[in-house]
């Protein structure tokens, strides 16, 4: 491929590409990593690429392949137990600064619990939650790039929202 | 619209992915259900804290030094990828050359060796032996006598004659 389309798309995608990888992988370096591989992947073989299916949608799905190679190779337990929510909640002191009123203290608390309430979510809950809410990919986009049915995609989205939901309520009860 | 099918469609109704008339419908219903207006209320308050969590954000000569990176890395893959598609194709020649002459030699080796027939061995006999002086039959004869002979007698007359 020619090295002036090529760096076109790494202009293009590649911040993008990064802040999907990063919201999988949590994790700046290995973020990095994996777009790195991926526009290899894209320099190596878009001859590969089939016009039928957009380059973004393309690029995701090498993004979104390589985060669960990522996972395979990394035995990663993407389900925190309840315990282990519940103790590092416990111990995490939160800074009191004076000047932090009540309710931003609230919602960094909050913040910091639906970080931990995403961890329970499956990883194709994850990705199809990622891709709605901060790509902002329609639910055609996000079934092309993983290859699942719209309604697939729309059932995954849901239950994401509900297991977040139902965490969310579990742990401002506590 | 009852408030089972309305909290099967609050999540989409937040993320903005119903129609109009499904829409007007669930803000009717909101307005009159204090339940699934605090569902819608959670819904919204979750999606909401999941937008704030940031993601490390790199300016422009971060992602010019990674482009080059990159750049570089795939360049170097894509000369090895060449390299060693070269090599197989240079291995597979140089293994069919080897698997033809191992072959050419196998089949030399174990070539069937044919049986001698006696019949076919030429005798030599010196023409002066021939010669119808010394023989009590005529040369001719003498041919129709050989040939007619059983194979182990040529090889009794083999021996005779190269003793």
């Amino acid at each position: 491929m020619n090295e002036k389309d090529f760096e076109h798309l790494y202009k293009r995608y590649a911040p993008m590409l990064y802040r999907t990888a990063y919201r999988m992988v949590k994790n700046d370096a290995d973020a990095l990593d994996i777009v790195q591989d991926a526009f290899i992947r894209v320099f190596n073989g878009l001859g590969k690429f089939r016009n039928e299916a957009n380059v973004q949608t393309w690029m995701y799905r090498i993004v979104m392949n390589l985060c669960y190679d990522y996972f395979r190779k990394r035995k990663r337990i993407l389900f925190v137990s309840e315990k282990d929510i519940f103790d590092s909640e416990a111990n995490q002191e939160m800074p009191v600064n004076e000047s932090t009123g009540e309710f931003a203290e609230l919602e960094n608390q909050r913040k910091q619990n639906l970080q931990m309430a995403l961890e329970k979510l499956t990883l194709r809950q994850k990705t199809v939650f990622n891709m709605r809410i901060y790509e902002e990919l329609s639910y055609e986009e996000i079934s092309k790039i993983m290859k699942i049915k719209v309604g697939t995609a729309k059932a995954t989205f849901f239950q994401a929202v509900e297991k977040l939901k139902t965490i969310m309520k579990e742990m401002e009860k506590k | 619209m009852t408030c089972d099918r309305v909290r099967q469609k609050l999540v989409f109704y937040v993320d903005g992915s119903l129609g109009d008339a499904e829409k007007m419908e669930i803000e009717q219903h909101l307005k009159q259900c204090n339940v699934c207006a605090a569902d819608y209320h959670v819904i919204v308050s979750t999606i909401d804290a999941a937008r704030k969590i940031e993601v490390p954000e790199h300016d422009e000569a971060f992602w010019k030094i990674q482009y080059e990176l990159t750049l570089s890395r795939a360049k170097q893959k894509l000369h090895r990828r060449t390299f060693m598609k070269r090599l197989r194709v240079a291995s597979g020649i140089i293994g069919m050359v080897l698997l033809v002459f191992a072959s050419m030699v196998y089949i030399e080796k174990n070539k069937p060796v044919n049986p001698v027939n006696p019949r076919e061995i030429v005798y030599s006999i010196p023409d002066d032996i021939l010669s119808e002086s010394k023989i009590p039959i005529p040369v001719d004869e003498l041919e129709k006598v050989v040939d007619s002979l059983a194979p182990e007698d040529h090889m009794m007359l083999l021996a005779e004659f190269l003793r």
